[in-house]
Formats: C-alpha cells, sequence, structure tokens
C-alpha cells in the first residue's frame, strides 16, 4: 500500500465489490409492497416483514414457507412470508388441514402419537391427540409452582404457543397495524372502525388478486400483474397513511422501519462473513504461491468485511435504539468484530500475515455460526428487561467484557493454528510457531486487560443498581474464572512452567473457560441474575467443540514430542 | 551448636520465604481460586443461591484461597525490595489485589445487605437481613412476651450434636435437634393443649351423589367456618353465629361438647339435634346425606412439620427440629411455633434478623411501565414518603435513594393474579468496603495497563532464557 499504484488498484477493487453489492441488495428488495406496514408486536413497532418472519420461523422453522402449486400438487412453491402471513385471516380453515407446525423433540411427538420421522403437523393432527390438554395442563401447573422446566417441558411450551400464534393470525389479533387514540396497545386488524377499516379491506381484496395471479398465470411479469402488483403498494401506502394519522405520535417512525427493512434485506453480516472468508482465502493463496498481491486483496476484503460489519452494527444500533449487544446473537456477532480489530492491530506491529488469517478465518466462522443456527441464536430484536435499561453501564461493561472474548478467541484461532506446525514439524516451524506465539501473547493481553476492566465495570454496574459490588453470580464468576485461568497462564510463563508449545496450548484450552462463561452459564447453568440472556440448545455441539479440541491438543502433544526426540 | 540451630531456623524462614513469595505459589492459588469459584457456580445452579454460598463462597475454604493469595502478594512485594521505577505496574496491580481483597473483608465483617419489603401504601422501618437469629419469647398471659433467649446463630456451619442450642424452659429444656436446609411445609390440625376457643371436626358426608371429607377450624379471630357441598351447607360455628336461610348442619362446641343442629330450607327451627358422641351417624333429611363425624378437637391448631427434600423449590424454605420433653417440633424459617407448658406460653421463633433503620419510610405510590402492548415491565419506581422529610422521594430502577448511611435500591415488586403490582421491594445496603474496593480496582486497572508499556520485570532474572514474550523451548 505505499505506491500509488497499489492504492488505485485498491479503490478500483473495493468500487467493484460496492457496485455488486449495491446490486444485490436492491435485488432482494424487490418483495412484497405489504413487508413495509408497521406492526405493534412482542413489545416493539416493527415492519411487517420482521414480523412476518419472526413470526413463520416460530410456528414453521423457516422464514419462508413453501405451498403446494395449484396446477401441479406435487410441486411446491415458495411464498412470500408477508403474504403468506395474511392468508392466515383471509382463508383461516385451509390453514386447520396443513401440515405447518414444526414440532422437533422426539419424545413430545413420542407422547402425542405422531411418527417422530415427521416434521410438520397440522393444527388438526395436534387437536385430534388426546394428550395434547392433559401435557399442557402439567406444564402449566410446573409454571405456576415455579419450577424449573425441563427441555420436555419447554418443547410443550414451544408448542402451546405456536398453536397460540395460529390462532391470533388466523382471528387476526396478533395483527395490530393502527395505533389507539388513547392506549398505547395498537387496534388489532378486527377492532378497526370506519375508514380504517374500509381501507385495510381493500388491501385484502389487492391482496387476493396478487396472490391469485401468482398461483395461477404462467407468465408471472404480465401488465395485469404488474398493474395489480402496483395497485396494492398504492393501497398498502393509503392505509400506512391513514393509520398514521389515527394517532401520530405513538405511529412509528417511517425511517426506522425503513432502516429495519434495509437490515434484513441487506443482511450485512452474511456479506461481512463472506469478505472475510475471501480476505482468509487470500492469505492461504499468499502463502502457497508467495506472491505478495494476495497479501493486498486480504487486507481489503478485511476491510470491505469489516467495513459491512460495522455498519451492520450501525444498523441494529438505529433499529433497537441501543447498543446491540445483549444476547447471545449480538455477542457471537460482536466477537468476530474485536477478533478482526484486534487482528488488524496485532498484524500491523508484528507483520507476520498470521495474525489477520486467523483473525479472517475466525471471524468468518463465527458469523457463519450465528447465521446457521437461529434456534439457539435468536437474531430478532427484542426488547430489553427493566433492569437492563440503563443504557451507559449495560453497554460498558457488556462490550468490553465481549470484547475481551474477541481477544481471547483470535489468540485460540492463533493457538489452532500452531498446533498444526507443531503437528507437522516442530522444529522446521521453529520460527513460525514464535511469531505466532508472539501474536498468542499480545492478544492474552489485550483480552486481560479489557476483561479486568470488563469485570470491574460489572462490579460497578451492579453496586451502583442493586448495591452490590460482587455477589458470586455465575456470570460474573465464570468472567472471572476465564480471567484467573489466562492470569495463570501468564505466570505459569513466568517459572517456566508453560513454553512455547504451552502458550499454544493454554491459548486453545483456556479458550474453553471462555466458552464456558460465554455460552455455558447461560445454556447450560441457567441460574443467577443474569437470566435475561437465557435460552437452550447446541449444547452437545458446543460440548463436542471443547472435548475435540482438547483431544487435539492432547494429540499435537505426543506428536511433537516424538518428533522432537527423533531428531 | 546454637549458631547451627540458628542457622537451620533461618534457612528454614528463608525457604518458606521464598516459597510463600514464590511464583509457583501464585499459579497455585489462582487456579485453586478458579476451580473452588467454578464449584460454586455448579452448586448454585444445582441448588439455589444461597446454598451456594454457604457450602463455597462463604466457606472456610474460601477464606484459605482469599488467606493464600495475600500472602503470596505481600511476600511477593516484599520480595522485590527496595523498588525500582520498572516495578511501578506489578506493585500497582498487586497492591490493587491486596486493597480489594481488603475491602470485600470491610464488607463482610461489617457491611448490611438485606431487603425491605413494603405493602404499596403500608410503611415498614425493618430491613431484613440474610443472618438468622433463634429467638425465643416467653408470656404469661398471652399478651405481654418476654425474650428468654436471644442469639445470632449459622445452622447451617453450626455442628448441633457436638455445640447444641439449648434453651431452658420452666418445665423442661429445648433444644435443636436438626436444620432442613430445603423443608417443604406441610400443615395439619392437630389437637392443642391451649385454651385457644379454636375448635375444629373432621367430618365424612356419603351418600348417592358425594363421598367426601372435609375439616372445619374455627379459629379464634373467626365467627364460624364453612364448608359448601351444592346447596348444602356445614358450619363449624361460634356462639353469636347468625344462621342463612338454606339446607344447612350446624356444628357447635359448648362446654367441650360438640351441638349439632339440622336445618332444612325456609325452616327456623332445627329438624334434627343433639349432642354427638363417638360413631354417631346424622341423617340430614335432605339430599339423602348421612354425615359422620371424624375427630374432634375441642381445642384445635395448626401445626406445619417440614418434610426435608434434596433440591430446593419456590415452596421450600429452611427450617429446624427443635426436642421439647421428648416430643419433636417443627420450626420453619420466619414462622414461628408456639410451645405451651403448665402456666405460660412460650414462642420459638428462627429466622431473619431485622435490622430497625431508624426511621419510617412508606411506600405511597408505585408505577409500573410496559413494553409497548405486552405485559413485560420495562420501568418500575415507588413514591417514597421518609419520615422527617417534606417530599417524597421517586426510587426506581437504577436511581437509589441515599440516607443515614444506608443505600435504597429498587429491586423488585411482587403483583397478584391479576398483573397489579401489590408489594414494593428494595434491597437495602451498607457497604463500608466501597472506597477500599474501588481503589484496589483502580490500581489493578492502572497496574495491567502499564504492563503493556514495562516489559516483563523478570527478564533481568532470566535474561538468557526469555525472549520478548518467553522461554524458546519448544
Amino acid at each position: 500500500m505505499k505506491n500509488d499504484t497499489k492504492e488505485i488498484g485498491l479503490f478500483k477493487m473495493s468500487s467493484f465489490y460496492l457496485a455488486i453489492l449495491y446490486m444485490f441488495s436492491n435485488f432482494a428488495l424487490a418483495s412484497s409492497p405489504l413487508d413495509q406496514i408497521p406492526i405493534q408486536d412482542r413489545g416493539r413497532v416493527k415492519p411487517f416483514i420482521s414480523f412476518a418472519h419472526e413470526t413463520l420461523y416460530l410456528i414453521h422453522g423457516s422464514k419462508n414457507i413453501k405451498l403446494p402449486d395449484s396446477k401441479d400438487k406435487t410441486k411446491k412453491v415458495k411464498r412470500e412470508a408477508s403474504e403468506v402471513i395474511l392468508t392466515f385471516m383471509l382463508a383461516p380453515e385451509q390453514w386447520e388441514s396443513t401440515p405447518l407446525i414444526r414440532l422437533d423433540h422426539l419424545e413430545l411427538k413420542k407422547a402425542l402419537g405422531f411418527k417422530s420421522e415427521d416434521k410438520f403437523f397440522s393444527v388438526q393432527d395436534l387437536f385430534k391427540s388426546t394428550s395434547l390438554g392433559t401435557l399442557m395442563q402439567q406444564m402449566a401447573t410446573k409454571v405456576e409452582r415455579k419450577e424449573k422446566l425441563n427441555p420436555f417441558d419447554q418443547a410443550v411450551q414451544k408448542l402451546e404457543s405456536q398453536l397460540g400464534y395460529v390462532r391470533l393470525l388466523q382471528s387476526g389479533d396478533a395483527l395490530r397495524l393502527v395505533p389507539s387514540k388513547t392506549e398505547s396497545t395498537w387496534l388489532s386488524v378486527n377492532q378497526l372502525e370506519g375508514p380504517v377499516k374500509d381501507k385495510f379491506t381493500d388491501v385484502l381484496k389487492s391482496l387476493i388478486k396478487v396472490i391469485s395471479d401468482k398461483m395461477s398465470s404462467e407468465n408471472k411479469k404480465s401488465e395485469a400483474n404488474k398493474l395489480n402488483e402496483t395497485d396494492l403498494n398504492q393501497q398498502v401506502l393509503a392505509f400506512i397513511e391513514l393509520a398514521k394519522n389515527e394517532n401520530p405520535s405513538s405511529y412509528a417512525n417511517i425511517k426506522t422501519i425503513k432502516t429495519e427493512l434495509h437490515y434484513s434485506f441487506l443482511k450485512p453480516f452474511f456479506w461481512a462473513a463472506l469478505f472475510y472468508f475471501l480476505a482468509f482465502l487470500s492469505m492461504t493463496l499468499f502463502w502457497v504461491f508467495s506472491q505478495t498481491k494476495f497479501v493486498t486483496l486480504c487486507w481489503s476484503f478485511t476491510f470491505l468485511g469489516l467495513g459491512m460489519h460495522i455498519y451492520g452494527f450501525i444498523l441494529r444500533s438505529i433499529i433497537s435504539g441501543r447498543a446491540p449487544v445483549t444476547n447471545m446473537y449480538e455477542t457471537v456477532v460482536w466477537v468476530p468484530l474485536g477478533a478482526i480489530i484486534f487482528g488488524i492491530g496485532i498484524e500491523y506491529f508484528k507483520k507476520n500475515k498470521f495474525t489477520l488469517l486467523g483473525a479472517n478465518f475466525g471471524a468468518f466462522l463465527c458469523l457463519l455460526l450465528a447465521d446457521m443456527a437461529p434456534a439457539v441464536l435468536d437474531p430478532t430484536i427484542q426488547p430489553l428487561e427493566a433492569v437492563l435499561r440503563s443504557n451507559f453501564w449495560l453497554s460498558t461493561h457488556v462490550t468490553i467484557i465481549v470484547i475481551s472474548y474477541a481477544a481471547f478467541f483470535l489468540a485460540f484461532v492463533l493457538g489452532d493454528i500452531n498446533l498444526v506446525y507443531f503437528i507437522l514439524d516442530p522444529k522446521k516451524w521453529a520460527k513460525q510457531i514464535r511469531t505466532i506465539n508472539d501474536s498468542i501473547y499480545r492478544a492474552i493481553q489485550i483480552g486481560i486487560l479489557l476483561l479486568g476492566i470488563g469485570i470491574v465495570l460489572g462490579g460497578i454496574w451492579a453496586d451502583y443498581s442493586w448495591g452490590r459490588f460482587w455477589g458470586w453470580d455465575p456470570k460474573e464468576t465464570w468472567a472471572l474464572i476465564a480471567l484467573l485461568g489466562y492470569i495463570a497462564v501468564l505466570h505459569a510463563r513466568l517459572v517456566g512452567w508453560v513454553k512455547q508449545f504451552g502458550m499454544s496450548a493454554t491459548a486453545v484450552a483456556s479458550f474453553s473457560l471462555v466458552i464456558m462463561a460465554w455460552y455455558g452459564v447461560n445454556y447450560v447453568l441457567g441460574a443467577g441474575l443474569h437470566s435475561y440472556g437465557f435460552g437452550a440448545g447446541g449444547v452437545e455441539y458446543v460440548t463436542g467443540f471443547v472435548v475435540i479440541h482438547l483431544l487435539f491438543i492432547g494429540m499435537a502433544y505426543l506428536i511433537k514430542e516424538r518428533k522432537l526426540k527423533i531428531k | 551448636m546454637k549458631d547451627l540451630e540458628n542457622n537451620k531456623f533461618l534457612k528454614f524462614i528463608e525457604k518458606s520465604f521464598d516459597f510463600m513469595a514464590s511464583l509457583k505459589l501464585a499459579v497455585i492459588v489462582i487456579i485453586s481460586l478458579g476451580i473452588v469459584s467454578a464449584v460454586g457456580t455448579i452448586y448454585e445452579s444445582m441448588y439455589d443461591r444461597v446454598y451456594a454460598q454457604k457450602l463455597v463462597y462463604h466457606s472456610l475454604w474460601m477464606w484459605m484461597i482469599m488467606a493464600a493469595l495475600a500472602i503470596n502478594i505481600t511476600a511477593v512485594m516484599i520480595d522485590r525490595l527496595p523498588w525500582k521505577k520498572h516495578h511501578l505496574s506489578f506493585i500497582l496491580a498487586h497492591i490493587g489485589i491486596l486493597f480489594l481483597l481488603a475491602g470485600s473483608v470491610v464488607t463482610f465483617i461489617s457491611g448490611l445487605d438485606g431487603s425491605m419489603v413494603f405493602e404499596i401504601g403500608g410503611s415498614n422501618r425493618f430491613v431484613q437481613i440474610q443472618e438468622d437469629e433463634f429467638v425465643v419469647y416467653t408470656s404469661l398471659d398471652g399478651q405481654k412476651y418476654r425474650t428468654i433467649f436471644q442469639e445470632k446463630i449459622d445452622f447451617f456451619n453450626r455442628d448441633l450434636k457436638s455445640n447444641p442450642v439449648k434453651v431452658k424452659l420452666k418445665d423442661g429444656d429445648l433444644k435443636v435437634v436438626d436444620y432442613i436446609n430445603f423443608g417443604l411445609p406441610d400443615q395439619k390440625l392437630v389437637e392443642s393443649q391451649d385454651i385457644t376457643e379454636s375448635p375444629a371436626i373432621q367430618f365424612l358426608i356419603e351418600g348417592s351423589r358425594a363421598n367426601q371429607s372435609s375439616w372445619l377450624f374455627k379459629d379464634k379471630s373467626k365467627l364460624f367456618d364453612n364448608f359448601q357441598m351444592g346447596p348444602a351447607s356445614f358450619t363449624l360455628a361460634g356462639a353469636d353465629y347468625k344462621r342463612v336461610d338454606g339446607n344447612e348442619l350446624v356444628f357447635k362446641v359448648i362446654n367441650n361438647e360438640l351441638k349439632y343442629e339440622v336445618f332444612k330450607k325456609g325452616q327456623d327451627n332445627p329438624h334434627i339435634q343433639g349432642v354427638w358422641t363417638r360413631g354417631d351417624v346424622i341423617t340430614t333429611g335432605w339430599m339423602d346425606f348421612k354425615v359422620r363425624v371424624l375427630n374432634f378437637y375441642p381445642q384445635a391448631e395448626e401445626k406445619i412439620t417440614f418434610v426435608a427434600k434434596d433440591l430446593p423449590s419456590a415452596q421450600t424454605t429452611t427450617a429446624l427440629k427443635v426436642n421439647y420433653k421428648g416430643k419433636i417440633y417443627d420450626v420453619g424459617h420466619n414462622r414461628p411455633l408456639k410451645i405451651f407448658e403448665s402456666d405460660r406460653v412460650n414462642v420459638v421463633s428462627y429466622g431473619s434478623i431485622r435490622y430497625d433503620i431508624g426511621f419510617d419510610m412508606q411506600v405511597v405510590d408505585f408505577k409500573v411501565g410496559k413494553y409497548q402492548g405486552t405485559q413485560r415491565a420495562m420501568t418500575y419506581e415507588s413514591k417514597v414518603k421518609v419520615e422527617g422529610q417534606k417530599d417524597p422521594v421517586i426510587i426506581s430502577m437504577n436511581e437509589p435513594m441515599k440516607k443515614a448511611g444506608l443505600t435504597f435500591y429498587q429491586s423488585s415488586f411482587q403483583e397478584d393474579e391479576a398483573g397489579n403490582p401489590t408489594h414494593s421491594i428494595f434491597s437495602v445496603n451498607k457497604d463500608p468496603g466501597r472506597f477500599l474496593k474501588y481503589l484496589g480496582s483502580l490500581l489493578i486497572f492502572l497496574g495491567i495497563f502499564m504492563l503493556f508499556y514495562f516489559k516483563d520485570i523478570y527478564r533481568e532474572k532470566y535474561k538468557k532464557r526469555f525472549t520478548d514474550t518467553g522461554t524458546t523451548d519448544l
């Protein structure tokens, strides 16, 4: 990047990729006009498409739904989520018999008398089952007694909310589209009166035309169809205007709604993941072909990814009106951002080219994970618990702690790379091993500093809002245990208990403590004051991940010892 | 000879000092602290917070590790004397830890951490803290009580066999024999020796449409106790009971005898009446019911026993079992027990220590803000009137009130089934260790931060073996 030609090249490249990006985002925006209608749901106002995605995901386990084609019943056609959600109200009977509700819990399926290989069940199927009522009653009793719910109870609870949402969609009660003049709860579509009600009927009429076009005509782009689409769009806009006039002060900020639409179609974190992967690939090519142009390419992809990543966070903050580090999903997206920033920083000083490779690889995996497991890592934007609403302290202590995990994560990825070198040939790669360990050491230092600060700030926050600096709450205790783990490594290094192999091995092993503090407390222990982040799922995979890495360390140690003895 | 011994002694001192100041001890202490803390979180997840604290965080083990940590840090700092400029970061970070530990000890010893529950609209001046006391009161007339035993006792850590808790009552000794961590309360009516004017009966209704037994318990505060079965009514009545028209079986206790009267709808006088003796069957004459009295206690009281469970639940509480004259009684946490003697009544109480804050407080209003269109709480706040203060104060989440060295935090609230708030709960704290803890945190922060600029303090010592970041050995 020292001479001009390189900079021009970088500029060209960036504009090229941004152009691709722009094209894709426009392509994605061409969807249903219904998407933009503001709706009040689960404690906040959001665009209809978010509601449709979240609700469909809850009921069907997917953001989209494929329905049998009207002509060829064996074929299935993908339908727009927003339109599908409205048809629940238009044709409620039809949905009763459609296998729609997704059930994954095997024991629950057995208890209901279903086949374990079936995934989707209709409302009718479920109500035919004689044990449904009993199971729900048992679960309700447990909830009333405040007993801990086991996974089976949680599955029953989920089924109950799935059925509940189907009912609310069929009756129209879930569709709160118009602000009330007197109360904070919006009016659902069947509470509407006067011109707003008429306009909503117009919207539905236009929608029926559009849907029947899509179901019947071969030529989807015919003039008549386009006219119907335009008509629906106009009806929707007119409806939004009327709804807003009901109570302009409590209606949605259209700009925020547009931002959320933009966010949900652009998928900035997906793009960031892609760029990080390309950056990782470029650096790998550099190691294979030793051509410096690949390094430049890697840097530019890294910055593209970083830009997209930050842009995504800005959008999410605008939508939710708070720092976006409040649940598991957001932290899993936040950590790779930190890893990339630390990676860039350490790479800039050390210039070993491994740090950037590791950072990009790790960031890519993290973002991929966030995208792949929406059942465990819920990407929807939810309102905050009352205790968390002191924004400044929340943002600082959580953000800093999670960013320290990013530094440890970077050390972990680099440690893994180093272990591979130990397995290949510790003597031949001694120099590489040492440079990577330098980066690991720096990353751990950064992590310790940030985690220490974060824990203390957490203490100050707890003191400020609960009057307790330290209360041995599992979340804070595990953060401390992770900190102690890394501090122990640094002290052991000074005694000589941890050497080159030890540095890499402990960077990998100690990350298990971070995983426990980060994921395990919420998903395995499930106790304590930090209960707002609690969730379920994925335990077997995460445990597997940890165990495999510990075995990997053991294997690397044995191979390294043998190789050192032979030579 | 003496010199040699002295030498040996000095060598031993030196050796043990080296060990106390050693990095090896540091690593061991750090790892033990981590392991013990981890065990604590597992206990908390299996049982509950209080149990984990008693078993782990406030246990002797924890104190020993903390002491070892303090000794290790102090020794290593002495070892580095005289301090040089490059020691600054190391000294700041480690002195910081000592301050933090000292602050924690101060908080533990003289801090206050409790809670105050206010009925909305109601007043209170007592903070309940987590420590428990065991108190026995006695009274000759049932009106005025005198404290005859009061002691702060940590039953969890006390071995009741070798170190029993014994209180001398008039007719015999009261001895605490067992402590239950997770006791599930089980309430029963039993015969009482006290002149309580609170009779109880258990009866069985038989007929073609029924086969059911039920208890009636008219305690002193009630005029009657009643059980309804369709249009039929069964009543255990006091002297001033006024009947409403209907099919009714009325029991009355007069001179320790159980009398009964059966009324038909529309009639003012009973068509059947008598004095109950064991084995009697009362045919009511309506709804083909036959009523059998199974148990009759002229004087009754509710007795709670606590069944020990392995795991806590929302209903379990800690409880004591006490032995008085060979009989075992259960005393639940904050649920006093009465023991009657020849001429007096004793109240045995085991519960949270209450601390008088010295002034009255009243929650005059409580507001919950909900997220739009949901029942999820977004904010909540209490409007509080404080004795001696003109204007009411608002205490809300993250906005505490400070007064008389105490800080009052809005911590939670309770609501009834309809979702209306009924009680506001504050956590109340006094933390004299706060300054030390904050100072310690600041020093640690400065120290770690400076570590970035000052190179390794051990470099000079192991110069040959270390590169910038440690040994090069593979």
